[in-house]
């Protein structure tokens, strides 16, 4: 019998009545979610993990280089990860998808949906273009957790086109969390994870920065910037492809945002606690990007920036030096769409062909880009290498040079 | 539930060599493994080639396996036997094929094609009631709630024609029991709450004085579940149910945790600590109700049972118990089977005043470890 005072506390709900809620003591791996994707130089794999509010780094540095690197392509290639992991392609989400800067396997983050609970999986494609789950519970591992993780009950609040009402697909949003987006991009540059995503609080818009290897330290950011199309400062959307490149002078992130702006963060000023104001450097209008590939063209450091609803651009890096910058202030025709004859503003880059629509696309090699393809006569999601060069892909055109008396002609002259 | 096993192969088709049969056991459960066993004399041949040998693929046989990748897992071999470990479980109501090779030269190899799918639990599952909370065989007079557990989901909308109190004569009282137009199932429908109409209990208010109580002192019952109620899915129907108690004095005075005997643990050690209590208390608010809390504040995770009808609450920790002192914490709101809390009597007079607090924390110390 205890012989202890028993205390008996007013009406407080400090501590959780649930002993047997989720409390991470298991030394084990307790991924939850496979999202976004990023490999340091030497290959060690980052996976960013929305449910748990952290970055997992795996050891994937065991593989060597192949000795040429060769094109990678799959039909249907979400029905045969969805053979791997055992279900049908509408039990299989797609999440992020990276290549190995060694081995160049191509990494996939996907979401494997069961009976009653979903589970991650990141499945990689061999030079050999084998699609082999990766064996998460076999490599060694970090676990870093997220300081001012968003909580996971806030949801987005659906809105209808100007003052129709909103429709099913706009009410569905209601039931997504804004921890979904709380970890949207990583980069790693010089010892340094930048990850971008929303955090708590009202100032959402966060850009992290983590060294790696980890220590105790992690910085986070507030991200405020002025968006043309919008006409206004924004600080809750976080940033969705980014990538740190030398812009007058010194290593500066390259963020893209929904609707579309493109804009220019100075590292330097990225130290925790700060509200930074990034320079807004262009705006297409509208549309969401979704990767932005560092790549070189014709020896010139480029990027490459994908969008869920624009053709894919391509910018010169040599492009974003020298610019002022857009403010409410000098910004001729504020609050446009892509309708108007002033959008794009700034030095957007070229729209270039892209046929289909990548769910996500890297670099595979100096001369290749690896792309996964939504095709759009068929619907089928084909994994594709493309020339870097010319990541056109022309496979569904019909044009001049397709008919043989083209040739035929050309001869007889 | 036995692994169904199959003979594989007709002898005839195969060189001497390779003539006996190979036995193949399918799973029955969705993280079960698959186990092919070779005949003796096959057994070198699978060695590191176990891949080949077994393949499980999504999809029915005929559209197997050409272009197909099959499934990610681990194999382990032993012997002559073959035993893959697939990565995910499986998924119910999915057709997969599993492929065997028959023949250890790749050459000639001949391949067996094997369907399995894995039924949705509640379709090849008999409805049954497992229990009938309270459990115990003597229950207060002023006994709240029942809770029916179920062996699958159940179809709703049934409670009123299935279940009844029946007297010890054979009476049905009909109006024992609350009827809301909700059932109070649980989420997973296996759970119906029997809520006894609360105007029976309490004292002097309507249809305590139309219809007496619904349960005597002395007197004997019974809960039937009538035979027939259909499951959710599927069209499997229950066998009849039959729980009998005699039921004892009204409980009418608040509960105490000064009245109940805890037993520390020892420390370094994964024992049970065990609370029994002075009375039954509900059967599913003390198993979320009671927590225990490190010297951080911070909740232990661990195995909560409830033994003796509710008199007995064990709670294993995942960790071993330290030397540091934990505290114990109760809900305020935990009931005890006639509906009473720490705060307050369920069937309390108007004017009654009671004090508020949300929870109770008991210090708990481990008991040192035996040198």
């Amino acid at each position: 019998m205890l012989t202890l005072k028993k205390a008996v506390i007013a009406s407080i709900a400090a501590i959780s009545c649930l002993s047997t809620a989720a409390f991470a003591q298991d030394a084990g791996l307790d991924l939850k979610f496979a999202g976004a994707l990023e490999f340091t130089d030497e290959g060690t794999l980052f996976v960013g993990d929305n449910y748990n509010g952290a970055i997992y780094a795996f050891d994937t540095t065991a593989g060597s280089a192949p000795a040429q690197v060769a094109p990678v392509n799959i039909g249907d290639i979400d029905r045969k990860i969805a053979d791997v992991l055992g279900v049908l392609q509408n039990s299989l989400a797609i999440n992020d998808m990276a290549v190995h800067p060694v081995t160049s396997e191509i990494y996939i983050s996907v979401t494997r949906i069961g009976n009653f609970e979903s589970a991650p999986a990141i499945v990689k494609v061999t030079q050999e273009a084998q699609i082999e789950l990766l064996d998460l519970a076999s490599l060694s591992f970090e676990k870093k957790t997220l300081d001012h993780y968003p909580n996971q009950e806030t949801t987005f609040r659906p809105r209808g086109l100007g003052k129709a009402p909103p429709l099913v697909r706009d009410l569905a949003k209601g039931n997504i969390t804004l921890s979904s987006l709380a970890i949207m991009d990583m980069e790693f540059y010089n010892g340094e994870l930048f990850v971008s995503g929303v955090a708590f609080d009202n100032f959402l818009s966060t850009l992290r920065r983590i060294p790696y290897p980890f220590t105790d330290e992690q910085s986070a950011a507030n991200i405020e910037m002025y968006h043309i199309s919008h006409n206004q400062f924004e600080t809750r959307a976080p940033i969705r492809a980014m990538s740190v490149q030398e812009v007058d002078g010194k290593p500066q992130l390259v963020a893209a945002y929904t609707c579309s702006p493109i804009v220019l963060i100075d590292l330097a000023e990225v130290v925790d606690g700060a509200k930074v104001t990034a320079k807004t450097l262009m705006d297409y209008g509208n549309g969401q990007p979704i990767d932005m590939i560092s790549y070189s063209l014709n020896g010139e450091p480029t990027l490459f920036l994908t969008n869920n609803s624009r053709s894919p651009y391509v910018i010169p890096v040599s492009s974003l030096n020298n610019t002022e910058g857009y403010t409410p202030d000098n910004t001729p025709d504020k609050g446009q769409s892509d309708l108007s004859p002033t959008m794009p503003m700034g030095a957007t880059g070229k729209a270039v062909m892209f046929d289909g629509m990548s769910l996500h696309i890297d670099q595979l090699s100096d001369g290749f880009f690896v792309s996964l393809t939504r095709d759009m006569y068929t619907g089928s999601l084909n994994m594709d290498s493309n020339f870097s060069m010319f990541p056109n892909r022309l496979h569904n055109l019909v044009a001049e040079f397709d008919f043989p008396q083209y040739y035929a002609d050309k001869e007889k002259k | 539930m036995p692994a169904t096993t199959l003979l594989l192969g007709a002898g005839l088709l195969f060189q001497s060599a390779f003539a006996s049969e190979s036995t193949l056991t399918l799973p029955e459960q969705t993280h079960a493994n698959i186990e092919f066993a070779l005949p003796k004399n096959h057994a070198t041949d699978i060695d590191g080639n176990a891949a080949e040998a077994l393949q499980v693929f999504v999809g029915d046989r005929q559209s197997c396996c050409t272009g197909k990748t099959p499934i990610a897992g681990r194999y382990h071999i032993d012997g002559n036997t073959i035993t893959f470990d697939p990565a995910f479980d499986f998924i119910r109501g999915q057709v997969y094929t599993i492929r065997t090779q028959q023949h250890s030269n790749t050459a000639d190899a001949i391949f067996d094609l094997q369907e399995f799918t894995i039924e949705s639990t509640e379709a090849s599952t008999l409805p049954e009631v497992l229990a009938i909370y309270p459990g115990g065989e003597l229950i207060p007079e002023n006994t709240l709630r029942f809770y029916v557990h179920f062996s699958v989901p159940m179809q709703p909308h049934m409670a009123t024609r299935f279940i009844k109190l029946i007297d010890a004569s054979g009476q049905t009282d009909s109006e024992a029991f609350m009827q809301f137009k909700q059932e109070l199932w649980s989420e997973d429908r296996k759970r119906l709450t029997l809520l006894m109409d609360p105007g029976r209990i309490k004292r002097g208010v309507e249809q305590n004085l139309r219809l007496g109580p619904a349960l005597v002192e002395g007197q004997h019952y019974s809960i039937v579940v009538d035979a027939g109620w259909a499951a959710a899915a599927g069209s499997l129907k229950s066998q009849r149910f039959e729980k009998s108690f005699a039921v004892s004095k009204a409980l009418r005075t608040l509960p105490d945790t000064d009245n109940w005997q805890i037993t520390p643990p020892e420390s370094n050690s994964r024992h049970a600590l065990e609370i029994r209590f002075d009375r039954p208390f509900d059967h599913q608010l003390a198993q979320t109700a009671i927590s225990i809390f490190d010297n951080h504040g911070n909740p232990l995770n661990g195995a909560v049972s409830l033994h003796n009808h509710e008199h007995t609450w064990r709670f294993i920790p995942e960790q071993h118990w330290s030397t540091r002192t934990y505290r114990i914490s109760v809900d305020a709101r935990l009931e005890d089977v006639a509906g009473n809390n720490f705060i307050e009597l369920l069937d309390h007079a108007v004017d009654t005043t009671s004090d508020n607090f949300s929870r109770i924390l008991i210090p708990l110390e481990p008991t040192p470890a035996d040198p």
